[in-house]
């Protein structure tokens, strides 16, 4: 009997099978133990490689917003240059100077007689084909322009 | 134990406790006696405030160009105590920055100072330039820094910002709130290099930037009106003037010119701050004879007189107590109609009008087309200008006919632009404005003409501006739009000092009126030369200007001819 050979009597000592399951037992606590330490060994690890992507991550950022704010102050200085140069005063200093344009002198207004009026062109109505046309255009793949479809 | 160990034993009994009590000694420094102070400062350390400046709004003309936007740039600053050699520092600097070495010397080696700013807003290549020098102690900080770049245009105008980088003058000034934005805060936990730990605790409160400008600034008519400006006052060796182009349908300001005038870039090198000012709302003077168009507004839009109303034009007209006003140099027009009061500026004439209207109704007039009150422009600083009216101190008999031609009362050149632009629409005062848009993000607010108020009947309009395109025509010898008809009338106002009115040469302020076309006008142009030597005279040292701007005007918004032409239309000069 199992229970007989775990069962300890005072002052007597304990039977073969009792230790073979005492040491089942420490066994499998340890295993558990191990187990659990791997477990929180594991988690503190991940814990610690997520801290430190995050921290990697949040330095990648800055850096990157710096990057940001050094494109957008080059946008912006980019942004003057252009309207510098967009300077009526520039503008006619080269179209002066450079291109050898010279100030309007002489405008004249020309009399322009209007045309008549061009005819307002009568919607066409779609023509219908019959049924059995259209049925063998849709079979064939055959498509028919018609007047007064949009260009 | 032998003596000697036990001596050892002692001596190092002994150090052990000295160094348990020194260590003892600064653990209790530390931790108690100077513990609040030093955790304080661990806080500040780790738990800095920085704080984000908001990016200013750009400001643009109608068409979209920038007249002022931010450029990036960079303040030098100096760590004293990292400064290895002030004097070689001083003077590597100084051509850099534009300090002089012993200035630069003397900031380096201050007592008792941590931080001392060198200079502010350098341009990025003298920062590349400070950087590659390497020096010791010297710091760059990047801030910004507003740019306007046209230089000196519509200077005025814009205004600009100053150190503190708020609007100074200007619409930098009026719209300081909404282009300037607010600026944003940032407290995180730190490490040693200054970087916030992402982990660590932050809060972030963005800035918010400013919003864009969009003007009715038209920036092809305010380089027209500045260009003509800049020319007359050459030909006339004047002092300054004003060139104003509104629209008479809107109020919305195309133009404002204004010379002297200064470039907001460097705005440190005015030497006087009077240049900051815009004297188109913020000075007044004497309108003079151009004045007799709202003279002869209110006496025909009240009926007391018609364009073919005739009065005796003698050379003077005697008050009560003998006083005699006298046309300008003292002619003599003889019967004259109302329309050739106005051709001939007859200043007996003008009085003859006021006479008929009596005080009441003169001063009412008055106050409905906006004189003695701002007209209520976006534009900060803008002055009353003065009307005397009667039990006023400053009024008396001489003054009602004298302001019938503009004397004695003092406007701004937007009342007066303001004021006509009214008769020009058909009798509505509109309320001028110079901001068209706010752009804020995605809310864009566009600004509503708003007319003030009717202050002459529409027939009354339309009379006066057959009467003052006669006038025009009258001028044909000194100026003329040929193809268009407009309406003007031209002044030569003098310019009262402490003794009486100036004599001499440059005594008189020289300008021109008008709007058009007569058929359906579109714009109202003053132009107001001060002091020109080369003729007092407003038809003649203003009336160019005047034409030369409204032919290009006319050319630039393709606005037809309205008359046949014989040969040749326009005679464009540069603008």
């Amino acid at each position: 009997m199992v229970a007989e050979g775990v069962r300890s009597v005072p002052g007597s000592r304990l039977q073969p099978v009792g230790r073979q399951v005492m040491r089942r037992r420490s066994r499998a606590w340890l295993t558990l133990t191990l187990v659990l330490v791997g477990a929180l060994a594991g988690l503190c690890l991940l814990y610690l490689e997520q801290t430190s992507r995050v921290v990697e991550l949040g330095y990648k950022l800055t850096a990157l917003q710096k990057q940001r704010d050094s494109v957008a102050l080059e946008a912006a200085a980019l942004r003057y240059e252009l309207a510098r140069r967009q300077s009526l005063a520039q503008i006619y200093e080269l179209a002066t100077r450079e291109y050898g344009m010279v100030p309007l002198r002489r405008v004249e207004a020309l009399e322009v007689e209007r045309s008549a009026a061009i005819p307002t062109p009568t919607p066409t109505t779609p023509l219908h084909a019959p049924w059995w046309q259209r049925a063998s255009d849709a079979l064939l793949g055959v498509g028919r322009a018609q007047a007064g479809d949009e260009p | 134990m032998s003596g000697l160990s036990a001596r050892r034993l002692r001596v190092l009994l002994a150090a052990f406790v000295l160094f348990s009590g020194a260590v003892s000694y600064r653990v209790v420094s530390f931790a108690v006696l100077q513990g609040p102070i030093l955790a304080q400062r661990a806080e500040a350390f780790r738990y800095r405030e920085d704080i984000v400046p908001a990016h200013r709004g750009d400001i643009l003309d109608v068409r979209g160009r920038v007249l002022a936007t931010d450029i990036p740039a960079d303040r030098v600053s100096a760590i004293v105590r990292q400064v290895e050699d002030p004097h070689r520092t001083a003077q590597l600097l100084a051509p850099l920055i534009g300090r002089s070495a012993e200035e630069i010397e003397a900031a380096l080696t201050q007592p008792n100072r941590e931080w001392v700013v060198l200079q502010r807003q350098l341009d990025p290549e003298v920062s590349a330039q400070i950087r590659a020098l390497g020096l010791p102690g010297i710091v760059l900080d990047p801030e910004p820094k507003r740019a306007y770049p046209m230089g000196d245009f519509a200077s005025q105008v814009l205004g600009f910002v100053n150190w503190e980088y708020r609007g100074a003058y200007g619409l930098e000034a009026e719209y300081d709130d909404v282009v300037g934005g607010v600026p944003g805060q940032l407290v995180g936990e730190r490490d040693l290099a200054g970087n916030v730990i992402a982990l660590g605790q932050s809060s972030w409160n963005p800035p918010k930037d400013g919003a864009t400008l969009v003007l009715t600034i038209d920036s092809a008519v305010q380089y027209l009106a500045e260009s003509v400006l800049d020319r007359t006052i050459q030909e006339q060796r004047a002092v300054g003037g004003t060139i104003i182009v509104l629209d008479v349908q809107t109020g919305a300001i195309l133009a404002m010119a204004n010379r002297p005038s200064f470039d907001p870039n460097r705005f440190t090198a005015v030497r006087d701050p009077a240049l900051f000012v815009n004297p188109s709302v913020s000075a007044t003077y004497e309108p003079g004879s151009t004045f007799k168009v709202i003279t002869m507004a209110l006496g025909l839009d009240a009926g007391v007189v018609t364009p073919e109303t005739v009065v005796d034009g003698g050379a003077y007209r005697e008050l009560p107590d003998g006083t005699r006003i006298y046309n300008a140099l003292f002619q003599e027009f003889g019967p004259e109609t109302m329309t050739e009061v106005l051709i001939h500026s007859s200043n007996v004439g003008a009085m003859e009008v006021v006479h008929r209207l009596g005080p009441e109704r003169f001063y009412d007039g008055l106050q409905r087309f906006g004189f003695g009150q701002p007209t209520g422009v976006d534009l900060p600083g803008e002055v009353e200008g003065i009307v005397n009216r009667p039990g006023t101190t400053g009024w008396s008999l001489a003054t009602f006919y004298t302001n019938a031609f503009g004397q004695g009362i003092a406007v701004t050149p937007l009342q007066l632009v303001t004021a006509v632009a009214a008769i020009a629409n058909g009798g509505v005062l509109m309320r001028p404005y110079i901001v068209r848009e706010i752009r804020d993000g995605q809310h864009i607010q566009v600004t509503q003409p708003t007319p003030v108020r009717r202050v002459i009947s529409e027939k009354t309009a339309r009379t006066l501006s057959e009467m003052l395109a006669e006038v025009t025509e009258s001028y044909s010898t000194r100026f003329r739009i040929p193809g268009y008809r407009i309406a003007a009338k031209t002044g030569t106002a003098e310019i009262p000092g402490p003794h009486g009115y100036e004599r001499g040469e440059g005594a008189t302020i020289a300008s021109v009126i008008g709007y058009g076309p007569v058929e359906s006008p579109r714009f109202c142009v003053l132009v107001k030369i001060d002091r020109p030597k080369g003729s007092p005279w407003g038809e003649r040292a203003a009336g160019p200007a005047f034409a030369e701007v409204f032919r290009q005007l006319l050319l630039l918004y393709g606005i037809p001819p309205s008359q046949p032409v014989n040969g040749t239309t326009g005679e464009g000069r540069q603008p």
